[in-house]
């Protein structure tokens, strides 16, 4: 339709001409052009409405009682989704309607609305793996998925379950319709379907539920046909959904795990790497057991919540780093352990890998890094194998081996403690400094949220790892992992994803947001209020891509040409933006920008106060780079 | 944005501090000593997720300490607060902070007590790992000088005893 535009233009005009196009397309085709000598006026029909009481009968096939998406909206209500994150589409508009209208109530689950599918994926992504099952995420088939992507590459180098379902047309050759809507993503999908019969959806939708959820675990994609979703169901031929059950993860084979058990316990040095290991508690708790059975020091790479941070036998800040001297180096679900093994002396450790990666049939993306030959490849589910890796630890050590452990478990200790002590001192400079030191701003939060059931959500690197160096995490929710693909815009739909998991439970979210990140999709801030959604963000504005400033610093060295314009394209300033107001336009309690250190801690404490009335809030803080 | 790539990277566990400085400069060298330098970057912050994190210690806070031998104007008087505003124009607070206190495994402590005005100044022209190299051309010496004047400048940190929130040396940080 042609947009009116200027000052002639009138409403009284528009709704005339409106009415008159109404009528027109009603009137019987004699009538047309008689009336089209009429003054549009005297062409408004006269006669009075019916009754309502009387509505006249509707032509068959305009209103239908029961369509295919009441029955897709049955498979996924089958399945124990919480909630759904989107935003809208319209080749999914059946089923959105049959799930958030009466027929499905908008419970089990509940959608959430989303501002970008970015964003929809990010919070599936936070979601999951902070609560260890998926959500569903709706996303139209072609311009909503490719919005989508880069999240879900995320998601999939993260090896988190997402289940995604996306509307498409097969009928309709227009550009919102496509061939193969997977083919986008299947590089970094698990499984995908495009069923074209509501059995066969029904059966995709339970068996990609179940295939996200084996390991390696990653997104799922199932196409909801729109034509099959808005077509009538005739009663009683609906086909069974069938029952979902769970595919038991894959766990190492005995005689290896057994040899793992006896590299270990005849090491010098054992060194445990760990990444995307603990899915739960109980993978931490068993992380635990085997280092202190063996008393050897954890490097915790950080991709989750893995091993107490203030444990003595955590060695991931300590200095000089336990791999040098490392005889026998177990990997737990470290995608390569390149970087591990080349780092011990002459390059001469034995290497143990238990990793789900090891199962892994994508090759297009290289996420799982350099190739490492290693000496005991164990491609199975790291937790899941743990049980009875201890087990077998556990009969190969004798008193002589034990004692030899203890002695070595003390030396481990007391250099730990060496470097927790230093991180604190090393929090200590720049405390008054303007802008804000990052280990000031750490250590302003923990004073505030120490004494809450406290979940840090962050994506960690840019804000020096602080949290990791120097709060007590301790429990596998105290922290929720990092990005997966490194692909910005991940973290403030991922921490409100993570603070969405932790409402039920009564936890206390805070998230440190990088201003950049936040910038991708700031939507994300709306969701959090319309859902009531409490989640502490505190800015780390430090007004740049700093990550990128700091390769152009390099690069204008290396060129010789001088540091001047090295800002430009990395800075975020001129004009600076203001979180708070913006937060604040979207219904979050927001305070900011704070650029004296005294005031950080009294903003954050009216802050804590919102956050735990069950809402969002918001503190800018002016901050340095790291 | 930083992209993960993995085939580059360089054993880790030596401390990049501990290099000596490239020998003579060629055309040639001086390229591969960029690629290389380059890779030791990526590799650097690579560190930063896997395995040797490790915060800027005393161990690890003297980057000229092999180059201190080498000529550099100890002699020349700089200026602190014309060294503060090169601190941030020439980009030194990205990894080491704006009072030069040193962020984890990106860039070590610089100050207080930072290191010779000759052995900055040789490691600012020659650095031996993933810090840009300044050249001349970049960074005269007098705009060195003024830098170091800057870092010496720096007040002491307050000590953990003065900060209510690290009283409790392990449970509360």
């Amino acid at each position: 339709m042609a947009r009116a535009t200027g000052p002639s233009f009138k409403r009284r005009d528009f709704l005339k001409t409106a009415i008159t196009g109404a009528v027109s397309l009603a009137a019987p085709a004699t009538s047309v052009n008689a009336q089209q000598n009429e003054p549009a006026a005297r062409r408004v029909p006269t006669a009075p409405p019916a009754p309502e009481a009387d509505p006249p009968p509707e032509p068959a096939g305009l209103t239908l009682q029961r369509s295919g998406s009441d029955f897709m909206t049955d498979v996924i209500k089958s399945l124990p989704f919480e909630y759904i994150c989107a935003n809208p589409g319209d080749k999914f508009r059946a089923l959105q309607e049959s799930l958030t209208g009466p027929y499905g109530g908008n419970t089990s689950p509940e959608w959430i609305t989303c501002l970008h599918e970015d964003t929809s994926v990010g919070m599936a992504h936070g979601f999951a793996k902070m609560e260890g099952t998926p959500l569903c995420v709706f996303a139209h088939g072609t311009v909503g998925l490719q919005h989508a992507a880069m999240a879900i590459y995320n998601a999939y180098c993260d090896r988190i379950p997402i289940f995604l379902v996306v509307g498409n047309s097969l009928d309709i050759s227009d550009n919102h319709s496509v061939q193969d809507a997977a083919a986008m993503v299947r590089d970094f999908i698990r499984w995908d379907d495009a069923p074209v019969s509501l059995r066969r959806f029904a059966e995709s939708a339970i068996r990609a539920y179940k295939t996200a959820l084996t390991p390696p675990m990653m997104p799922v994609l199932l196409v909801a046909d729109s034509e099959l979703q808005e077509r009538p169901m005739p009663p009683g031929r609906e086909p069974p959904i069938p029952k979902l059950t769970r595919a038991q993860p894959p766990q190492g084979d005995s005689a290896s795990l057994a040899e793992a058990a006896r590299l270990l316990v005849a090491a010098e040095n054992p060194v445990i790497v760990v990444d995307k290991y603990a899915r739960t508690q109980a993978g931490v708790d068993h992380l635990v057991r085997l280092a202190e059975l063996l008393q050897a020091p954890i490097v915790d790479q950080a991709g989750r919540m893995n091993f107490p941070a203030q444990h003595p036998l955590n060695h991931s800040f300590v200095r000089p780093g336990a791999t040098g001297n490392a005889d026998v180096v177990l990997g737990l679900e470290v995608s390569s352990l390149y970087r591990t093994v080349q780092a011990t002396r002459r390059q001469s450790a034995t290497s143990i890998s238990i990793c789900s990666d090891g199962l892994l049939t994508k090759g297009n993306y290289q996420d799982t890094g350099r190739f490492q030959s290693v000496d005991l490849d164990i491609a199975a589910d790291a937790e899941t194998s743990l049980p009875p890796l201890i087990e077998a630890v556990e009969h190969r050590i004798t008193a002589d081996r034990k004692a030899l452990f203890e002695a070595r478990g003390r030396t481990l200790a007391a250099a730990q403690q060496k470097a927790f002590e230093q991180a604190r001192i090393d929090a200590t400079y720049a405390w008054d400094a303007t802008p804000i030191s990052t280990g000031r701003l750490s250590a302003e939060i923990w004073e505030a949220v120490k004494n809450e059931d406290w979940s840090f959500v962050s994506y960690i690197m840019h804000f020096s790892w602080w949290p990791l160096r120097t709060w007590p995490i301790e429990k596998r929710y105290h922290f929720n992992g990092g990005t997966g693909g490194n692909g910005m815009g991940y973290n403030a739909p991922a921490a409100l994803g993570a603070a969405l998991a932790n409402r039920k439970h009564g936890r206390f979210t805070v998230n440190v947001q990088g201003d950049g990140d936040l910038m991708y999709a700031p939507g994300v801030l709306w969701t959090a209020a319309h859902h009531r959604i409490p989640i502490l963000n505190v800015m780390h504005n430090n007004r740049a891509y700093h990550q990128e400033l700091m390769h152009l610093q390099r690069m204008a060295c290396r060129h010789s040409r001088g540091l001047d314009e090295v800002g430009i394209g990395v800075r975020i300033e001129n004009p600076d933006i203001d979180y708070a107001k913006m937060a604040a336009s979207m219904g979050v309690y927001a305070e900011g920008p704070i650029t004296n250190p005294k005031d950080i801690g009294p903003a954050l404490k009216r802050a804590v106060a919102v956050v735990k009335r069950g809402e969002p809030a918001l503190v800018d803080v002016v901050s340095q780079p790291r | 944005m930083w992209c993960r790539n993995p085939d580059k990277e360089e054993p880790v566990g030596r401390n990049f501090l501990s290099r000596k400085p490239p020998a003579a400069d060629s055309a040639a060298a001086g390229l591969d000593r960029g690629l290389r330098s380059y890779r030791r970057f990526r590799a650097m912050v690579l560190l930063l997720i896997s395995v040797s994190i490790a915060p800027p210690t005393a161990q690890s806070r003297n980057p000229g300490a092999a180059a201190a031998d080498a000529g550099a104007p100890e002699s020349v008087v700089g200026n602190a607060d014309n060294g503060k505003r090169l601190f941030v124009r020439d980009g030194c607070y990205e990894c080491h902070g704006i009072e030069g206190q040193g962020a984890v495994g990106i860039g070590p402590r610089l100050a207080p007590d930072p290191i010779s005005l000759r052995a900055l100044t040789n490691y600012l022209r020659k650095p031996a790992g993933v810090m840009p190299p300044y050249s001349a051309a970049i960074l005269p010496d007098q705009e060195a000088a003024d830098i170091h004047a800057y870092l010496k400048a720096r007040p002491r940190p307050a000590g953990i005893d003065r900060i209510p929130t690290f009283k409790n040396p392990r449970r509360d940080p």
